[in-house]
C-alpha cells in the first residue's frame, strides 16, 4: 500500500480527535487513502465509524488534526467545498422530488446547463439501471431503488470521494446481497475511492480492498480482508472478523527445540496436544512456558481426518473431541467442542457423519494459528 | 368488504356523532340559507315571512360600502395571515435552533396567543394611544416621528395599526405549528443537501419549506378563515372606525341583525363571507397541494 502513503493520497486523515464534551469519541485517527481504493471502516455499533465518516465530510467539526482531501487541506472547508458525495443509510431522498430531480440536485444547485445536467443524469440512470423511474417519487420506490437512487445522487457528481454510511443497512437479507454486488460492480466500471462504513463485517470482507477495524473510537487494525482475517493484530479484531469468529482458547504454549508444544485443557480429561512447527508466539524463547490465548478459525478444525486420514503431522495434525454439539448449516455441519474455557467451533463437513456426543477425530490446521497476550489482547 | 351485519352496524355507531354533527352544523347552516332568501326579521311580535329569491343577495352585492368592506377584509386577510405566515415560521426557525434558554423562549413565544382576543385589543389600544400610548413614546424618542399621533383614529393608519395587533396575538399559533412539523425534518435531508452544495436558503426552500408546507397550510386555513370573519378585534379597537376604515364584512352582518334587527339580510351576508372565506381554501388548497404532492412520506 505505498501509494497511500505518498502525496497523491486521496484521503489523508493526521492525528484526528473528536471530544464530545469530556468524551473523547475518536482518539488519534490515522488513515491514508489511496486513489481508487474501497476503504470499509468496520467495528461494533458506537465505536465512531459514523462521526469518523462526518469528520470527513465537513458535516461535524472535528477538534484537532488535519484531513486532506486529494492533496488539499479540507480541514475547515465546507462540506460542498470538499468534492465528496454521500449516501446515508436513511437514503436521505428529498421527498417532494422527482428521481430526476433528485439525482440532479447536486448540479442543479452548481447552476450547471440543462442539457448538460439531463446527459450526466440519463448516464448515472443507466448505470444503476433505473432510466424508468426517473418521474417517480421517492416515495413510490421501493427500498433497493431508493438505494440506487441514493448513488446515483452520488455518482452524478463524479466527485473526488465517495462516503457510504452503512448504506445497506434497512435493506432484507437478500437485497442486500444483491445491492453489495452492484456496489462492488460500480467501484469496478468507475474506479471510485470510496469509504465505506458498515458494521458487518462479511460487507467488509466481501467490499474492502482495505478495511480499518475500529473500536471505542480507536483504529485497532488497517489492512487488506486478507491481512485483518489471518493475521488480526489483537484478539478483538479476531473475534470480530469472521463468522462464525475465531475460537479463542485459553492453553499453554511451551518451546521446545524445533516446535511449540500447545496444550489446550478440555473439561472431559487430558489436556488437547497439538505441536506448532511455525515460528510460535515471537515472545516465547526457547523452554519457556507461558499461558496465552490460542486462536483457530472454524475452517482450521475440520472433519478432515475423518474422511482420508491424511495428516502429515505438521500443519495437520488430528485430535480426538468430544461433540458437545451439532449444528448442520447447509453448506457445512458445525460442532460445538469444549476447549480452553470457551465452546470452540469447528467446521465440519455437511455430510460428516457425526453426533452430539461422540468423540471424533477432529483436524487442527496450525497454518494459519494466531497467538494473543491473554491480559491485553494483543498478537504474539 | 363489509358485510351487511357490519353495514348496519358502522351506521349505528356513526349515528351519534352524524346526529350531533347534523345538530350544531348542518341545521343552523339550513337555516342561514333559508332565512337569506326571505325578508324574516328579529321581532317580539310574529311577523309574516316572506320568500323573496335573491333579492337579499342583490342588494349586498349591489351595496357599493358593502363591496368596500370585502375588499378591507380582503386587505385584512391576506396581509395579517401573509404577515403571520411569514413570522411564525422565521421564528419557529429560530426556535428549531439549539441555544441556551431556548424551553423557556419556546414557552414565553405563545403567550401572546393566550391572551383573550378582547384583552389584547384593549392592550393595543392603549399602545396606540395618542396622549400617552407607549408606540407614540416610542417611536418619538427614537426620534422617528416629531408629534405624537392618533394611530387608530386616523383612516390612513387605523387599518395596518389592527391588523398589527392581530399578528402580534395570532403569528405564535403559526410559529407552534410550524416548530412541531420542523421537529420532523429528518437532519439527513439538510445534512445531503448540504453536502450537495445547497446554501441555507436553497435547503430551506427546497427541502425544509416543502416538508412543513401540509401542517403549515393546515394552520394557515384555520388563520384565513378566521381573519376573513374578524370582528372582535376590530369592534373593540375602533368600532370599525373611523370613516368606516376599518369595517369589515362581519360589521355589516352584526349590523342587519342587531341593529337593524333584518335576519334574512343578514343570513345573505354571512352566506357571503362564508363563500369567500371557502374560495380562499380551495385556493391554498390547490397551490400548496402542488408543492407537496407525494412530499412528508
Ligand atoms: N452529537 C453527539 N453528541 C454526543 N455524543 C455523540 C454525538 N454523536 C455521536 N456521539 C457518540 O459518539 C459515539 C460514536 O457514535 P457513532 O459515530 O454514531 O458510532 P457508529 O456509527 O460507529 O455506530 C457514540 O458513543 C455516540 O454516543
Ligand atoms: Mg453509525
Amino acid at each position: 500500500m505505498n501509494a497511500a502513503m505518498t502525496q497523491d493520497a486521496i484521503l489523508k486523515i493526521s492525528s484526528l480527535q473528536k471530544r464530545y464534551g469530556e468524551v473523547n469519541v475518536l482518539k488519534d485517527i490515522d488513515i491514508s487513502m489511496a486513489p481508487g481504493e474501497f476503504l470499509v471502516l468496520v467495528g461494533p455499533s458506537g465505536c465512531g465509524k459514523s462521526t469518523l465518516l462526518s469528520c470527513i465530510s465537513g458535516l461535524t467539526d472535528i477538534s484537532s488534526g488535519t484531513i486532506h482531501i486529494a492533496g488539499r487541506d479540507r480541514t475547515n472547508d465546507e462540506p460542498a467545498d470538499r468534492d465528496i458525495a454521500m449516501v446515508f443509510q436513511s437514503y436521505a431522498l428529498f421527498p417532494n422530488m422527482s428521481v430526476e430531480r433528485n439525482i440532479g440536485f447536486g448540479l442543479e444547485v452548481r447552476k450547471v446547463n440543462e442539457a448538460e445536467k439531463k446527459r450526466k443524469v440519463a448516464e448515472v440512470a443507466d448505470l444503476l439501471k433505473i432510466e424508468h423511474l426517473l418521474h417517480r417519487r421517492p416515495a413510490e420506490l421501493s427500498g433497493g431503488q431508493r438505494q440506487r437512487v441514493a448513488m446515483g445522487r452520488a455518482l452524478v457528481r463524479e466527485p473526488k470521494l465517495f462516503l457510504f454510511d452503512e448504506p445497506l443497512s434497512n435493506l432484507d437479507a437478500k437485497l442486500r446481497v444483491t445491492m453489495r454486488t452492484e456496489i462492488k460492480r460500480i467501484h469496478q466500471t468507475t474506479g471510485a475511492s470510496i469509504v465505506y462504513v458498515t458494521h458487518d463485517q462479511i460487507e467488509a470482507m466481501t467490499l474492502a480492498s482495505r478495511i480499518v477495524v475500529m473500536k471505542d473510537g480507536v483504529v485497532q487494525q488497517i489492512g487488506t480482508p486478507q491481512e485483518i482475517y489471518n493475521k488480526p493484530v489483537n484478539a478483538f479484531v479476531a473475534d470480530f472478523m469472521g463468522a462464525p469468529s475465531m475460537n479463542l482458547m485459553t492453553g499453554t504454549a511451551t518451546r521446545e527445540g524445533e516446535h511449540v508444544r500447545l496444550q489446550i485443557p478440555t473439561p472431559e480429561g487430558p489436556p488437547l496436544e497439538l505441536f506448532d512447527y511455525g515460528p510460535g508466539p515471537e515472545t516465547l524463547a526457547a523452554g519457556d512456558t507461558a499461558e496465552l490465548t490460542i486462536g483457530l478459525r472454524p475452517e482450521a478444525m475440520t472433519d478432515l481426518g475423518l474422511r482420508s486420514g491424511g495428516m502429515d503431522g505438521r500443519t495437520l495434525q488430528s485430535a480426538d473431541c468430544l461433540l458437545d454439539v451439532v449444528e448442520p448449516a447447509g453448506a457445512d455441519t458445525y460442532a460445538v467442542v469444549q476447549l480452553g474455557g470457551t465452546e470452540a467451533v469447528a467446521r465440519l463437513s455437511a455430510d460428516a457423519p457425526v453426533a452430539a456426543g461422540q468423540r471424533v477425530p477432529i483436524a487442527f490446521d496450525l497454518s494459519k494459528i494466531s497467538y494473543f497476550d491473554i491480559a491485553s489482547g494483543n498478537r504474539l | 368488504m363489509l358485510g351487511r351485519r357490519q353495514k348496519r352496524e358502522k351506521w349505528i355507531l356513526l349515528a351519534p356523532a352524524l346526529a350531533v354533527l347534523a345538530l350544531i352544523t348542518l341545521i343552523p347552516l339550513a337555516n342561514t340559507l333559508w332565512l337569506s332568501f326571505t325578508d324574516t326579521r328579529i321581532s317580539a311580535l310574529p311577523e309574516p315571512v316572506h320568500f323573496i329569491g335573491l333579492e337579499n343577495y342583490v342588494y349586498a352585492l349591489t351595496d357599493p360600502d358593502f363591496q368596500e368592506a370585502l375588499f378591507r377584509t380582503l386587505y385584512f386577510t391576506i396581509v395579517s395571515v401573509g404577515l403571520e405566515g411569514v413570522l411564525g415560521v422565521a421564528v419557529a426557525v429560530l426556535l428549531n435552533q439549539e441555544f441556551r434558554g431556548r424551553t423557556l423562549l419556546r414557552a414565553l413565544i405563545i403567550l401572546p396567543w393566550a391572551v383573550p382576543t378582547i384583552v389584547n385589543a384593549v392592550a393595543w389600544r392603549l399602545i396606540y394611544h395618542p396622549d400617552y400610548g407607549a408606540l407614540n413614546s416610542l417611536l418619538f424618542q427614537l426620534g422617528i416621528i416629531s408629534d405624537y399621533r392618533s394611530w387608530i383614529g386616523d383612516p390612513a393608519t387605523a387599518m395596518n395599526m389592527v391588523i398589527l395587533a392581530d399578528v402580534w396575538k395570532n403569528f405564535p399559533l403559526v410559529a407552534y405549528v410550524a416548530l412541531a412539523a420542523l421537529q420532523t425534518v429528518p437532519e439527513d435531508l439538510s445534512k445531503a443537501a448540504a453536502i450537495e452544495g445547497a446554501g441555507p436558503w436553497k435547503r430551506f426552500c427546497s427541502i425544509t419549506l416543502p416538508w412543513i408546507a401540509g401542517p403549515l397550510m393546515v394552520v394557515m386555513v384555520l388563520r384565513t378563515i378566521e381573519a376573513f370573519r374578524v370582528f372582535d378585534i376590530i369592534y373593540v379597537m375602533t368600532g370599525g372606525g373611523p370613516a368606516d376604515s376599518t369595517k369589515t364584512a362581519s360589521f355589516y352582518v352584526y349590523q342587519e341583525y342587531f341593529n337593524y334587527l333584518r335576519s334574512g339580510s343578514g343570513a345573505s351576508y354571512a352566506v357571503l363571507v362564508a363563500g369567500i372565506s371557502a374560495v380562499l381554501i380551495v385556493f391554498y388548497y390547490s397551490v400548496t397541494k402542488r408543492q407537496t404532492a407525494g412530499g412528508a412520506a
